[in-house]
C-alpha cells in the first residue's frame, strides 16, 4: 500500500508582494509535485486540507488542480485522491459550497468537506478516514475510530496537535497505520506514523521563517513501513542579518546593505528578501527607501523591510 | 477592563463575550449593528457614571459591572489614577475613541508609565510635592519596566531559538540515523537521496560522510539541549528587574492612592470622573493640542513605535511615504484610504502593547478600523498580528466582513455573524480557527 501525502497547497494564493509571481509559484510547485508523485506510482494521494487559499478562488486554480489530477491518472491508472477540507477551503456560511465541491466531482477525487467520511480501497483491505476542518472545529467533535475490518487504516485530518492535557478529541496512534496531518506549513514528524508534510511553497506572512527548511511532500510505503520526504523546488527566501545603523548615516547603511547583498550566495534576484535595519530613524529610513530600496524591490519577488530599535532600546 | 457584553441599544442584539479570547470578530457585510454596539459603548463610557438603561457590561474582580454606572466609575477611577491617564485616553486605548491627538496622548501617557502630569491642561494643578514624587517614581518605573521588557523579550527569543535549533538537530539526527542504517543494510544497492539511483561504488564514501555528519549533529544537539535547559530558568538580571518594577508599581499605587484620596476629599467625586469634562472640551477645540502637550522625546518614541508596527504590517512598503502620512494623520486627516487605515491599526496595536507593558488592566481592546479596506497582502500580515495581540491581552475585538474572515479564518477564534445587519441584527455565534486533536501514544 503506497500513498503520497500533500497538504496546504493554497492554490489561488496571491502572495504578499506587489509582484504576482507567488500566485504562479504555488500552481507550478503543485504540478511539479504531482509529476514526481507519478514516478512513485502510489495507489492513494491524500491532501490534508487548505487545497485552496480561500473559498472564493477564481477558476484558474481549480482548472490547474483538475488538469494535474487528470495527468496523474493517465500515468498512474487507478490512483485515488482523498482530500479533506481545511479552514481555508471552508466557506463561512455552511450553506455555501466551496471550491472543493467542484474538485470533488472530478473522476477519482474523493472529498470530505463537512463531515467525517470513510473510503474503502482494495475491496476493503484499505480504509481511509477523512476528517475535514468543520468536523474537528465543531463544538463537540465526534471520536474518530479506525475500520476494524481493514488491514490498512489511514487517517487524514486538517488539525493542530494539542499538547498533553489540553481539551481536544483524542486519536490513538496505534489504531492507525498512517496519520496524514495538515495545517502546519513546516514539515514535522509528530510520531513515527503521524506526519505533517508541510506546504509545498514558502507562503504566508513570514516565508523567511522557513528559509532553511526544504519544502516538499511525503510518500509512505505502509508494507515496508517507510516514510520518505520528497523535496520540490520552492521559491528561495533570504533573510539578512540586521543591518546596524549605529553611528552611521543613510549612506553608511546603504554601503553596509550593499556589502550584505553582495555576500548572498547566488544573488538576490527572483528571491524573497527580508531586510532588517536596526536603529535607523523614521526619516532616514524614508530616505533609504526612496534612494536605495526601489531598485532592490525590482530585483526580488518580495521584499520585507523590518525597522528594529537600536541596540539597548525598548522593543 | 474586559468587555463581557456588547449591546446595540434597548432593542438591539447582544454579543456575549464572556468566553472570548484571541481574535474575535463581529462579521457583517454592512455595519449598522457594529455602529450600534460601539455607539452604546461610547455613550455609556462617556456618561461618567450617569448612564441608565441596558448597556455594555465589563468584568471586574467583583463580578460583572455595567459600563457608565457609578460602580463602574468607582472601579475605573483608581485605574486612571494609578496610570495617570485621563478617561479619554483610557477610552482611546480600550476602544479607539477620539481623534489621533488623543491616541498619541494616551500612548505617551502609557510610555511614561502614566505621567500626564507634565502635559498641562487636563490635570489639577498645584498639587506640589506629592505630584513631583509621583512623577519621579513613574519615570523611574517606566525606565525599569522598559529595561525589564527588553530583557524578557531577549530571553524569550533566545529560549525559542534554542528550542527550534534543538528540534531541527533532532530531526536531522533521526534522518541521518535512518540514512546510515539504510546504506548499511542495502550496501552498494542503496539509493542516492538526491537522484535515487543506486550509490554503487560511492556507497562507502557516502556512508562515511553521513556517519561523520551524524556524530557532529549529535554533538551540536547535546550543546543545544544544555543551552535550552539553561534558558528554561529566568535570567537573574530579568528577575531582579521585575522585582524592582513590581516594587516601584506598589510604591506608585500607594502614593497615587493617597493623592486621589486627598483630591477626592478636597473636590469630591470619583477620582478621574471630575477630570473628564475639561479635557473633552480641550480635545474638541483642537485635536492636536493633546499631542503637542506630550514631551518631544516621548512623541518621537511613540512615532517610532507606530512606524515599526507600520513596517511590519506593510512589509516596509510605505517606508518612504510614512513621514508625510503620519503628519497627515496627526494633523487630523481622516482619509479612509488603505494607507491611513493601516497606520491607524498600527497605532492601535502600539497602544495596546504599551498598555500590556505598563500593566494597564484592559483584558480586551476593540479595533474599530476597517479591515476590509486593506489590500490582501497587508491583511495577511495584519490578521496574524492582531491574533498575536489578542493572545497577549485577552482578546481583540474587530469588525470584519465575511471576505476578511475567509482570507485567514485560522487567525480568528470566535465569530459573531450578524445575519440581519439592517434590522435588529440577529447574531449567530460561530467558532473559528484550526481544530485541535490530541495524539495518544498508548
Amino acid at each position: 500500500m503506497k500513498l503520497a501525502h500533500l497538504s496546504d497547497l493554497h492554490l489561488g494564493y496571491g502572495g504578499t508582494g506587489r509582484g504576482r509571481g507567488r500566485a504562479t509559484d504555488v500552481l507550478r510547485v503543485f504540478e511539479t509535485a504531482l509529476e514526481r508523485i507519478a514516478d512513485f506510482e502510489p495507489e492513494l494521494v491524500v491532501i490534508a486540507g487548505d487545497v485552496f487559499d480561500h473559498p472564493d478562488v477564481p477558476p484558474p486554480p481549480i482548472a490547474v488542480f483538475s488538469r494535474a489530477a487528470a495527468r496523474l491518472r493517465e500515468r498512474v491508472p487507478g490512483v485515488v485522491f482523498a482530500v479533506v477540507a481545511g479552514a481555508r477551503d471552508t466557506p463561512l456560511d455552511p450553506e455555501r459550497h466551496g471550491p472543493l465541491a467542484v474538485v470533488g466531482a472530478l473522476e477519482s477525487v474523493e472529498v470530505a468537506t463537512a463531515a467525517v467520511r470513510r473510503l474503502k480501497l482494495r475491496d476493503g483491505e484499505a480504509s481511509v478516514t477523512l476528517v475535514p476542518h468543520p468536523a474537528i472545529a465543531a463544538a463537540r467533535p465526534r471520536p474518530v475510530r479506525p475500520d476494524p475490518d481493514a488491514r490498512w487504516n489511514v487517517l487524514v485530518m486538517h488539525a493542530a496537535v494539542a499538547s498533553a492535557g489540553a481539551r481536544a478529541p483524542r486519536v490513538r496512534m496505534r489504531d492507525w497505520d498512517y496519520i496524514a496531518l495538515g495545517s502546519n506549513h513546516t514539515r514535522t514528524s509528530v510520531a513515527p506514523r503521524a506526519h505533517y508534510c508541510g506546504s509545498l511553497e514558502r507562503i504566508g506572512p513570514d516565508p523567511w521563517g522557513e528559509a532553511a527548511v526544504d519544502k516538499g511532500f511525503l510518500t509512505a510505503d505502509l508494507e515496508a513501513g517507510e516514510v520518505k520526504f520528497r523535496p520540490v523546488e520552492a521559491r528561495a527566501a533570504v533573510s539578512l542579518a540586521p543591518i546596524d545603523a549605529a553611528g552611521g548615516s543613510t549612506a553608511t547603511v546603504a554601503r553596509r546593505l550593499n556589502e550584505a547583498l553582495a555576500g548572498v550566495p547566488g544573488g538576490i534576484d527572483g528571491k524573497l528578501l527580508r531586510l532588517p535595519v536596526r536603529g535607523l530613524s523614521v526619516d532616514d529610513l524614508a530616505v533609504l527607501d526612496r534612494e536605495v530600496l526601489g531598485p532592490i524591490r525590482r530585483r526580488v519577488v518580495e521584499l520585507r523591510v523590518d525597522a528594529l530599535p537600536a541596540r539597548g532600546a525598548a522593543p | 477592563m474586559k468587555l463581557q457584553t456588547l449591546t446595540g441599544g434597548s432593542r438591539g442584539s447582544r454579543v456575549d463575550l464572556r468566553d472570548a479570547r484571541g481574535l474575535v470578530a463581529v462579521v457583517a457585510d454592512r455595519d449598522p449593528a457594529w455602529r450600534r454596539y460601539t455607539r452604546a459603548l461610547h455613550t455609556a463610557f462617556a456618561s461618567g457614571g450617569t448612564f441608565r438603561g441596558p448597556g455594555p457590561v465589563a468584568s471586574s474582580p467583583d463580578g460583572p459591572v455595567r459600563v457608565g454606572t457609578p460602580r463602574f466609575e468607582s472601579l475605573l477611577g483608581p485605574v486612571l489614577a494609578r496610570h495617570g491617564m485621563r478617561r479619554e485616553e483610557y477610552a482611546a486605548v480600550w476602544y479607539g475613541a477620539g481623534p489621533a491627538g488623543t491616541w498619541l496622548s494616551a500612548a505617551g501617557a502609557l510610555l511614561q508609565g502614566a505621567g500626564s502630569g507634565g502635559k498641562g491642561g487636563g490635570r489639577a494643578e498645584g498639587q506640589g510635592a506629592p505630584d513631583a514624587d509621583l512623577r519621579a517614581l513613574r519615570e523611574k518605573a517606566a525606565e525599569v519596566a522598559t529595561r525589564a521588557a527588553a530583557a524578557k523579550v531577549a530571553w524569550i527569543r533566545e529560549r525559542q531559538d534554542a528550542e527550534t535549533r534543538l528540534l531541527l538537530h533532532r530531526d536531522r539526527e533521526r534522518e541521518l540515523r535512518r540514512r546510515v542504517a539504510a546504506i548499511e543494510k542495502a550496501g552498494d544497492a542503496a539509493d542516492c537521496s538526491v537522484c535515487e539511483r543506486p550509490l554503487g561504488e560511492h556507497a562507502e564514501t557516502v556512508l562515511a560522510a553521513r556517519r561523520e555528519e551524524w556524530e557532529s549533529v549529535v554533538q551540536d544537539g547535546k550543546w543545544w539541549r544544555r543551552r535550552r535547559d539553561q534558558l528554561k530558568r529566568k535570567p537573574g538580571q530579568l528577575a531582579s528587574l521585575e522585582r524592582e518594577a513590581a516594587a516601584l508599581r506598589a510604591r506608585i499605587a500607594g502614593v497615587a492612592h493617597e493623592g486621589a484620596g486627598a483630591e477626592g476629599g478636597a473636590g469630591g467625586g470619583a477620582p478621574g470622573a471630575g477630570q473628564g469634562a475639561g479635557v473633552v472640551e480641550r480635545v474638541a477645540a483642537s485635536p492636536r493640542e493633546a499631542g503637542k502637550g506630550v514631551a518631544a522625546s516621548v512623541r518621537e518614541e511613540v512615532r517610532s513605535r507606530i512606524h515599526r508596527r507600520v513596517m511590519t504590517l506593510t512589509g516596509g512598503r510605505i517606508a518612504g511615504s510614512f513621514p508625510g502620512l503620519y503628519e497627515e494623520w496627526t494633523g487630523g486627516g481622516r482619509g479612509g484610504g488603505e494607507e491611513i487605515t493601516v497606520l491607524r491599526i498600527a497605532a492601535r496595536i502600539a497602544m495596546a502593547e504599551l498598555a500590556i507593558q505598563g500593566g494597564l488592566e484592559m483584558g480586551a481592546v476593540v479595533i474599530p478600523t476597517g479591515l476590509e479596506r486593506l489590500s490582501a497582502e497587508d491583511l495577511s500580515r495584519v490578521l496574524p498580528e492582531l491574533a498575536g495581540l489578542g493572545g497577549r491581552i485577552g482578546f481583540v475585538l474587530v469588525k470584519a466582513t465575511p471576505s476578511v474572515v475567509a482570507s485567514a479564518p485560522e487567525c480568528f477564534d470566535l465569530l459573531f455573524r450578524i445575519e440581519d445587519a439592517t434590522g435588529a441584527g440577529r447574531v449567530r455565534r460561530q467558532r473559528s480557527g484550526v481544530g485541535t486533536v490530541r495524539l495518544q501514544s498508548d
